[in-house]
């Protein structure tokens, strides 16, 4: 008797313990299977105005007073798609890439996009029937006056990196400062934890060096690309000298190639490629990089520590992106370092 | 006597004719064209609209986009195949253009050095014409000076090839420029240079238009010393004219024609070759009906491939003259084939 | 006239040849040494013969004469062999002094594929990215031919050229077409640019075997070039076979062009200058032109894209752009030079 229940009891441990190692490995490969902990993505805001018109007076970034129905939802938006969708502005068209638009489901239900982008088509717009239409903030004052002789005009704060001015732009114009605090708290958190990661990987003040290859390996000049900005503004890290005088030199011009036989005096720290013609969003070295005399001279690449980013990822700065840029990167630098 | 006289005055007397039907159709398609666009109006829309009624947005869209920029088509296609005519009727050859000759490539080169050095934000209607008129001459010039030879006679074809070889250094000298561009800079130019009518605001059009009228006029008068020339440069000289000088005014007068359609327009390349072409099969060689002729044909051939781009969204995005050159390209290879 | 001309003229011809090739060689010699040289990276004398004699992997000087010069060296080599037989060719072949595979609008073709594939597939590899361009190249040319050659009387000079031009327009304007509605202008651009910079070994034993074929091609229908020169009717009296040899022209003119496209991009002028400064020291006779132009096509590009590595290294220059400044003047400057009826084709 006693035997049989020792026997029994011991049952009983022998699968309390098999559930205890069960669920670890369960717990653990619920946390990321890559490592990591992945970004929080965009808080799912409403549209929270009235349905009523209601006439507002505003001054934009011009120094324009524009009036308009602040609370309208036939918008076109030239710019800013990804702000708008985060806020819970659902325009009837934007100018925007469909792929991108595809990857957030719910966030662009009965978005069209236009098919004129270049700069623009007055009669296609105007086919929506438009109460308001924003506009980029670089955008001539001719084009403007075209469009405002549809509806009226609201150019976005587009060159701006500052979220709370940005943000808070598009708040003011729709009333919906609730939304764009809690958008600009997001995006300020996603920032500061980026660099919280970063620091915490020890990558802090070190030297990152960021190439692309478009016949011929180059470095990505300026902030349009939202990486630079990320990278060498948020996070603290540097260019390497080599690299500051480069883009000095080629005067921040796209694409200029530098000899095969230089690009290992531009390897930082940390390598990273950023690749332009990624496939479904997956980026990779193409077959012509990889053979490249110069590329396989970096170190980096012998010893098989590259960082990948998509392009197409950091060609906009919305908020609605933020999460899916930074995953991208902080995995990028998981691989270089 | 009397039958020579008639047997010269029926050619002209039916260009007359054809010239008008010509006209007919120009403001046919110009007419079909105010109903082409993206915003759905009905004909009776359009033509109310037109007449003064419609609505707010219906007029804003047909006298502020559809009208500027056909408007525009029909002055390009004008400048250019007159243009063509003057400079196939001055060079004895038909493959004279403001295109193979080299000098809308030179308005072109210096459009793109305005565009890439000094234009800021809000460019100046006048400055770039006159910037395009300056580089076509300076390029009619140079092309003169390489392509002639003291105590010889002017040979056309090698001012045509001239004219490539200096198309093609400018072709280079812009790569490079937008080579080292931004980006937005780098679009514009290149939808410039495959032919997008861009100037589309009435100011512009109004610079075009009294451009295009005071040059018009002022090649059309000499329109009988066009034709003495293209009989002989010894024969005209025998008539009494003063080749020298009709040469110099006559070829100003094209080049500048050629220019101002560059600059606001756009370059379309095979525009000043194709419309004199079609038009001498309709109305012959006398030029006093051959300009007019060449320069409708041209005006309809761009405002239909304008129509297409506005028309099909298909084509979105894609500057009218790509649409002119996929469709006068093979026209011109077949014109090639059986000359 | 000419012949006349050219037989009188033979002996003296052919020792002019003589100097021009020992000079011309002598030249190419030096111009591999100084390109084997000099460069973005500082290689010493010493290290470049190591590198060739007695390579050591480990030593990165080694590697950038062995896998980086020297690929480009024969890269550029094969490249200016190419254009300029093609160009000579091309010229024997339509008659044309303006010929010139670039102006003519071939590489036009190859580049719009190249535009085509890159905007659909982006994933393709090497090899087919090279058939792609190749295939691009073939269609150009086969419609500059079918126009040059299914003209009524033939085709003259201009009407040539003017036929490159017009082939190249339309190719160019459907490749912008592409490019803009895709909006990506930049990137699309370095494709027009040309540069032989990115060569590596496989493209050198991929274009190598085509390479020695159209040249081996090329200097067997020298002497058939010549006699066709001469004009179809004495040519047809001499019994030259001038379809097959009019075929065989334009496939070496094809094979050679699509190597050069493939390897440096679009390329004009070189096909155009070397044939005519060759023609003025060496006279008509194609057994002394093909031989010529070669080494001398070897020696400009080679020369040009040294400029092209050292004028602002670490940077690269686009050796497509530098070729055709100095080309633009010259082809001016011989087309003054050259007698009126030349042109009359």
């Amino acid at each position: 008797m006693k035997k049989r229940r020792s026997i029994k009891s011991a049952a009983v441990l022998l699968v309390a313990a098999l559930v205890c190692l069960f669920s670890v490995f369960a717990l653990a490969a619920c946390g990321d299977p890559d490592g990591g902990e992945t970004f929080e993505t965009v808080p799912v805001l409403q549209d929270t105005r009235g349905t009523e018109a209601e006439t507002a007076t505003f001054t934009t970034l011009n120094g324009d007073s524009v009036t308009y129905n602040k609370n309208t939802r036939r918008i076109v938006a030239l710019s800013g798609a990804g702000d708008l969708a985060a806020f819970g502005i659902r325009p009837l068209a934007v100018m925007a890439d469909q792929a991108t638009m595809s990857a957030y489901p719910g966030f662009f239900d009965g978005v069209d996009t236009l098919s004129y982008t270049q700069p623009f088509n007055v009669e296609e717009i105007a086919t929506y029937e438009p109460e308001l239409i924003l506009v980029y903030q670089l955008m001539d004052d001719s084009q403007i006056s075209r469009l405002e002789a549809i509806a009226p005009v609201i150019p976005l704060y587009r060159e701006s990196f500052d979220f709370r001015q940005r943000l808070g732009y598009i708040g003011d114009i729709f009333g919906l400062e609730e939304n764009a605090e809690t958008l600009i708290n997001y995006a300020e958190g996603i920032q500061a934890e980026a660099a919280d990661r970063v620091e915490a990987m020890g990558l802090e003040g070190k030297t990152v060096s960021v190439f692309y290859y478009a016949e011929g390996i180059s470095i990505p000049p300026g902030d349009s690309w939202y990486f630079n900005k990320i990278i060498y503004d948020y996070l603290g890290m540097k260019r390497t000298e080599a690299a500051e005088e480069f883009l000095a030199n080629s005067q921040n011009n796209p694409f200029t190639p530098i000899s095969n036989e230089s690009v290992r005096n531009f390897e930082g720290d940390v390598v990273i490629y950023v690749d332009l013609y990624s496939i479904n969003g997956q980026p990779s070295m193409s077959e012509a990089l990889m053979a490249n005399p110069g590329w396989q001279s970096l170190k980096a690449y012998q010893e098989d520590r590259i960082g990948l980013l998509d392009a197409m990822l950091y060609a906009e700065k919305d908020v609605l992106y933020l999460a899916a840029q930074y995953n991208g990167l902080i995995e990028a630098f998981e691989k270089a370092v | 006597m009397n039958s020579i006289v008639k047997k010269r005055l029926s050619p002209l007397r039916k260009g007359v004719y054809v010239n008008a039907a010509l006209l007919f159709l120009l403001i046919a398609v110009f007419l079909v064209g105010c109903n082409v666009g993206q915003y759905r109006m009905s004909v009776g829309e359009v033509i109310s609209t037109l007449f003064g009624g419609g609505t707010d947005l219906g007029r804003v869209i047909l006298f502020e986009e559809r009208l500027p920029r056909i408007c525009l088509a029909v002055m390009v296609g004008l400048g250019m195949g007159m243009s063509g005519v003057v400079m196939q009727d001055l060079l004895h050859n038909d493959l004279a253009s403001p295109g193979t000759l080299g000098v809308s490539a030179g308005s072109g080169l210096f459009v793109t050095l305005y565009v890439a050095l000094i234009q800021g934000n809000g460019s100046s209607a006048v400055l770039m014409p006159i910037l395009a008129l300056f580089g076509g001459l300076l390029s009619a010039g140079l092309i003169f000076l390489f392509g002639t030879r003291r105590k010889q006679r002017l040979q056309p074809t090698r001012l045509i090839m001239t004219g490539v070889a200096m198309s093609s250094a400018y072709g280079a000298v812009s790569t490079f420029l937008m080579l080292i561009i931004d980006e937005s800079r780098l679009e514009f130019l290149q939808r410039w240079q495959s032919g997008e009518l861009w100037g589309t605001e009435w100011e512009y059009i109004v610079v075009f238009a009294v451009w295009l009228l005071l040059f018009g006029v002022m090649t059309y008068r000499q329109g009988r010393v066009l034709n003495v020339i293209n009989v002989g440069y010894d024969v005209a000289r025998g008539l009494g004219v003063n080749v020298g000088r009709q040469f110099l005014y006559l070829s100003v007068c094209a080049v500048a024609l050629a220019s101002a359609s560059v600059a606001f327009g756009g370059n379309f390349f095979f525009l000043g070759l194709i419309g004199p072409h079609i038009a001498r099969r309709l109305v012959g060689t006398d030029a006093r009906v051959l300009m007019p002729a060449s320069g409708i044909i041209a005006g309809i051939i761009v405002m239909l491939a304008d129509m297409l781009v506005q028309g099909l969204e298909f084509l979105a995005n894609i500057p009218a003259g790509i649409v002119v050159s996929v469709l006068s390209v093979p026209y011109f290879l077949y014109l090639l084939m059986r000359s | 006239m000419e012949r006349i001309d050219g037989q009188r003229k033979k002996f003296g011809n052919t020792k002019k040849f003589t100097v021009f090739m020992a000079v011309g060689a002598a030249a190419l010699v030096a111009m591999m040494f100084l390109f084997m040289r000099f460069g973005a990276e500082n290689v010493s004398s010493a290290d470049v013969w190591n590198a060739l004699f007695a390579f050591d992997g480990d030593n990165f000087n080694h590697i950038v004469v062995r896998d980086m010069r020297l690929p480009r060296l024969l890269a550029d080599i094969m490249v200016g062999v190419s254009l300029a037989l093609a160009g000579a060719v091309m010229q024997g072949n339509t008659k044309n002094p303006m010929a010139d595979s670039g102006i003519m609008g071939i590489s036009s073709g190859s580049i719009f594929a190249i535009v085509l594939v890159m905007t659909f597939l982006p994933g393709v590899s090497r090899l087919e990215r090279i058939a792609f361009s190749c295939a691009g190249a073939a269609v150009a040319t086969l419609l500059i031919y079918a126009v040059a050659l299914m003209g009524r009387r033939g085709i003259t000079a201009e009407r040539m050229v003017l036929s490159g031009m017009a082939i190249s327009t339309l190719f160019n304007s459907v490749t912008s077409a592409v490019v803009l509605k895709d909006g990506t202008s930049a990137l699309m651009l370095k494709y027009t640019a040309g540069s032989s910079a990115n060569t590596i070994w496989p493209d050198v034993y991929i274009a190598a075997p085509f390479f020695v074929a159209g040249l081996v091609v090329a200097l067997m229908i020298s002497r058939s070039l010549t006699v066709m020169n001469l004009g179809d009717d004495v040519s047809k009296g001499l019994g030259a076979n001038t379809k097959l040899i009019k075929l065989l022209c334009t496939v070496v003119v094809l094979v050679l062009s699509a190597i050069a496209v493939i390897i440096i991009g679009p390329v004009s002028y070189v096909g155009l200058m070397v044939p005519h400064i060759v023609r003025y020291f060496v006279g008509t006779d194609y057994r002394l032109i093909l031989p010529s132009c070669a080494v001398l096509g070897a020696v400009l590009v080679v020369f040009v894209d040294f400029l092209a590595r050292v004028l602002i290294a670490p940077l690269e220059f686009p050796v497509g752009i530098l070729i055709t400044i100095i080309g633009v003047p010259f082809f001016i400057f011989i087309s003054r030079r050259q007698k009126s009826d030349a042109f009359s084709g």
